[in-house]
């Protein structure tokens, strides 16, 4: 069967007060259906900006290129009505601040059927009755005060919770989740992490998982692809990126994280350097300035995203093999 | 496979780009503001030398219209109109910056004090605040004014009474708000006294916005007074000030040099006033250019 | 004796017309010198708090605050004595923690200025050492605060506090703010500030796993009180309260084996009226009746190990609760995701 979303040599120029540049710089993958597929990366990396380009959400003035098929459809081309039927509808997106992706000033209830009748018709009653639903869906204790309130009144947690029910009230195939969990408490985290992967394989949704923890990836991400300098650098199924890293870059980041298991008082390893500017990307391979293994022909070629085994791509010319896992 | 390059398209966009701006100075605006305002310091140093005539003498020509030798007429008793609206400048402009000048100082020492100390100094000078607030400026102006006896003096008295609070409340606000702030706090940690903290920490961060205010005040400062010799309480005749002479100017509308020349000579100055208020706003803004500065993107 | 050390600090704030908050509970802890304790902690638990109180920023409204040895005098109308100032602050937030129209060469040397350190023509060389300690470049003195990323800026940070030549520093979640690599590379840095220059750290953070690799001793810390104290490998080996036990299974592992983290059920309940006897009763897993009526004390239970739970007795082993307790109520991941009613 066809991927649900397929992303091809996807480009994005932003303007700036120095010139226009280039956030994300060609990105290819595919997304299936009840997948979720994690998108890893730092700051400036282009990891949101490549997501907002498939929804059209990006700042005016901005240049897209290249192609985003969606069960069939181009997304990059389509006019601007096409889209917002499409988006809240067939594709949803969940931010990682609940607090300003909330809108402050409506109680949850209005903020829930707004969309919903929209896109599926429905009147107060029915509407009001299905975001009641929905709020039991995502485990909210008290649905029908919670309908009530306004975001203010409600935790971190909860809110959050309320995000992804509205992002899942018109019955999106895609949902969009960029950073969900940084900005919440790790216990809080996990029951959003068991919430998103219980409703995804309730229902078979796709998800598009955008987070810099690795951690988070690895629990619930079945496909990973490490974005660094707008490009993708590594991609293959999470268990075996992140057991037996071949980029530098995303061995780097693994090192780099507080092991649970490893020693305390080993220091943690960090890139040395930081990741760039999108205003001023080094030559060649972006990340050769940082990395350990680069050889001479980094600094001039950019590495092509190459498929390396049956499920495997990377963006490296070094021998992987003597990469260390 | 490999990336294939592909053309970029345009998506189009009607809003304005930020950061794109470069500078706020160099807005037409901005540059309006400062040649104007820049053109009045000139009158407003080399009048003796600018104005063919005495704005106090007088002429026979009376009511004569807009001419080679009188470019912009003469008045109801033979004054050239040119002259006394350039010496009019002699009189606004230092008047309008020495009641700035006063007004941010009075309002910023009362503001500071009762945001420092709270309490009851906060309160006194609060409900000071507030009396004046709750009248509209104009009235109170003119109330003071007519209190004190209609004269100039008692006009800038009056202007002075009518704009300290504006600034009283910025600079407490600021105070109350800044006084929170980490780096201030750091400081104080330090071993740094509130006096310096204040000094060192505060201060430098409450110049901008009060400078912003202040500005563009010196438009409003302009405007009222000259208001208020409009309505005869400020400026007396024959004293050269622009609203007397937009006063004199509707008792013989059908000469319409009398009027209308002073009048435009306020509106010019008060809008390079405003101009320059703007620009000064937005050049204080952090806001550079957005997006791509390695946020979460 | 101890360099700092809170002694049943309780502080409480008024809001006119509403119940008063006790933000921090009665907390009490010690830092000593080179010594790095990790205050750990989620959302609401009183951590901020008590670090600025730890500091003087805030006046305990009961306990007190012990400073080498003297009773530490909050900050207020009068300058902060020299000896006092060798306690120092780095806040969580750096870009409002320097001050946005001064160089950073200023700031750094404010300590040496106000304090009388240096003399005005050593205070240069001082401030480029300083530079140098925390890794940045010499030059970068004559810089402004927004010339720098969120990492560099907490590093000046660090310098500013430095150059007080402090004995204690208390960090209120320098590393929240950072990037991954930046991260890092920060807690790096205090690790090696900590063992060189015999400074001692309180570090505020809600990160368990980076406080892990920092900590020597960790204070955990619930609803305005600290649960648990240990020394840091002992508490991940064997952590005795069923808070930080569940904090530990909430953290996810990035081993690819697609594991999903324990969730708490529940919410942390509002300060202004905390849970009658033990404040994490609600949540427990364990909890049974002794727990609903009588707040339990932090005691010690084996050597440098302090727990507040009553299924510890002083004297038995050191031992989690999954290990020896059982489960009053149904476990905690059963079916899925929490929220449950409690």
């Amino acid at each position: 069967m066809s991927p649900l979303l397929s992303v091809s040599g996807l480009r994005v120029r932003l303007p700036t007060a120095s010139g226009p540049v280039t956030v994300v710089d060609g990105v290819d993958y595919e997304v299936e259906r009840g997948q979720v597929f994690g998108i890893a990366g730092e700051s400036g990396s282009g990891k949101t900006i490549s997501v907002l380009a498939l929804l059209g959400l990006l700042p005016s003035g901005a240049e897209v290129g290249g192609s985003a098929r969606f069960d069939g459809k181009e997304l990059l081309t389509l006019d601007r009505r096409s889209l917002r039927e499409i988006r809240g509808k067939e594709i949803a997106m969940v931010f990682q601040d609940p607090m300003t992706s909330l809108h402050p000033m409506m109680t949850i209830e209005q903020q829930l059927t707004e969309h919903m009748r929209y896109h599926l018709g429905l009147d107060a009653k029915h509407a009001r009755a299905r975001a009641a639903g929905l709020l039991h869906e995502v485990s909210i204790p008290d649905p029908t005060g919670a309908l009530g309130a306004y975001p203010h009144q409600l935790s971190g947690g909860m809110r959050q919770r309320i995000a992804i029910a509205i992002a899942l009230a018109c019955g999106p195939r895609l949902l969009i989740a960029d950073e969900p969990t940084t900005a919440l408490d790790v216990t809080v985290q996990a029951g959003i992490l068991r919430l998103l992967d219980r409703l995804r394989r309730q229902s078979g949704l796709a998800v598009i998982m955008i987070t810099h923890d690795l951690g988070v990836m690895s629990s619930i991400a079945d496909w990973l692809s490490v974005m660094y300098a707008g490009r993708i650098v590594e991609s293959g199924p999470t268990g075996a990126v992140l057991d037996r890293p071949r980029h530098p870059y995303t061995a780097g980041l693994l090192a780099a994280l507080p092991h649970p298991e490893a020693a305390e008082d080993t220091p943690l390893v960090s890139i040395s350097g930081a990741p760039p500017n999108p205003q001023a990307r080094p030559a060649g391979c972006s990340f050769h300035p940082r990395c350990k293994h680069a050889i001479e022909s980094c600094a001039s070629e950019v590495p092509d995203l190459l498929q390396v085994s049956d499920s495997r791509r990377l963006a490296c010319p070094v021998d992987p093999l003597l990469v260390p896992a | 496979m490999s990336v294939q390059p592909v053309p970029l398209r345009f998506r189009v966009g009607f809003r304005r780009r930020p950061g794109t701006l470069g500078s706020a100075w160099r807005q037409p605006l901005a540059i309006a503001g400062m040649v104007l305002a820049g053109l009045w310091l000139i009158v407003v140093i080399f009048v003796p030398l600018i104005a063919p005539y005495d704005p106090l003498a007088q002429s026979s020509q009376l009511f004569s219209e807009p001419s080679t030798a009188h470019l912009f007429g003469t008045d109801e008793l033979g004054r050239d109109v040119f002259s006394r609206v350039l010496w009019g400048s002699r009189l606004s402009l230092p008047l309008a910056f020495f009641l700035v000048v006063m007004a941010v100082v009075v309002g910023a020492v009362l503001g500071g004090l009762a945001g420092y100390f709270g309490g009851w100094v906060d309160e006194v000078i609060m409900r000071s605040t507030d009396l004046v607030f709750a009248f509209p400026t104009i009235i109170l102006a003119m109330a003071v004014t007519a209190a004190l006896g209609p004269s100039l003096r008692n006009a800038v008295l009056a202007v002075l009474v009518v704009f300290w609070p504006s600034y009283a409340r910025v600079v407490r606000g600021l105070v109350m708000s800044l006084g929170e702030a980490d780096y201030v706090s750091a400081s104080r940690l330090l071993g740094a006294s509130s006096r310096r903290a204040l000094l060192v920490d505060v201060l430098p961060n409450v110049a901008g916005p009060v400078m912003v205010l202040a500005t563009l005040d010196l438009g409003n400062a302009v405007l009222l007074l000259a208001g208020l010799s409009f309505l005869g309480l400020g400026a007396q005749p024959p004293t050269p000030e622009w609203g007397s002479m937009v006063n004199t100017g509707t008792q013989f509308f059908q000469r319409w040099w009398m009027g209308t020349f002073p009048g435009f000579a306020i509106l010019s100055v008060v809008l390079a006033f405003n101009f320059l208020g703007d620009s000064l706003r937005d050049a204080l803004d952090p806001r550079s250019s957005w997006a791509v500065q390695g946020r979460d993107r | 004796m101890s360099l700092l050390e809170l002694r049943e600090v309780e502080v409480e704030y008024r809001r006119a017309g509403r119940v008063p908050v006790r933000a921090v509970a009665g907390a009490s802890l010690s830092v000593e010198a080179g010594e790095v304790v990790g205050l750990v902690g989620e959302t609401g638990c009183g951590k901020s708090t008590l670090a600025r109180a730890a500091v003087g920023l805030l006046t305990p409204t009961a306990g007190s605050v012990w400073f080498e040895g003297r009773q530490l005098r909050p900050i207020g109308r009068r300058a902060r004595s020299r000896s006092d100032a060798r306690l120092q602050m780095v806040f969580q937030n750096p870009f409002s923690s320097l001050n946005p129209r001064r160089r950073i060469g200023e700031q750094i040397a404010d300590a040496m200025a106000i304090l009388r350190l240096a003399p005005a023509n050593q205070r240069r060389d001082r401030v480029s050492n300083l530079l140098e300690q925390v890794g940045l470049p010499r030059n970068a003195a004559q810089r402004f605060p927004h010339q720098y990323s969120g990492g560099q800026r907490q590093r000046i940070a660090i310098a500013r506090a430095l150059a007080a030549e402090p004995s204690v520093i208390v960090l209120d979640e320098p590393l929240s703010s950072l990037d991954a690599s930046a991260q890092a590379q920060v807690a790096n840095l205090l690790k090696s500030l900590a063992r060189e220059l015999q400074v001692g750290l309180l570090l505020i953070s809600h990160d368990l796993a980076i406080v892990r690799h920092i900590a020597d001793v960790v204070a955990v810390m619930y609803l305005g009180l600290i649960v648990e104290t240990a020394p840091t490998r002992r508490l991940w080996k064997a952590p005795m309260h069923p808070y930080t036990e569940a904090l530990i299974q909430a953290i996810p592992r990035a081993d690819g084996g697609g594991w999903l983290p324990e969730a708490l059920p529940g919410e942390v309940p509002d300060p202004a009226r905390p849970p009658a006897g033990c404040r994490f009763h609600p949540r427990c897993p364990y909890a049974f009746n002794r727990c609903l009526i009588e707040p339990p004390p932090l005691v010690e239970i084996v050597d440098l190990r302090r727990v507040a739970c009553w299924l510890h007795e002083p004297g038995a082993g050191e031992r989690a609760p999954s290990q020896f307790a059982r489960p009053t109520r149904g476990p905690a991941s059963a079916g899925g995701d929490q929220l449950d009613r409690v």
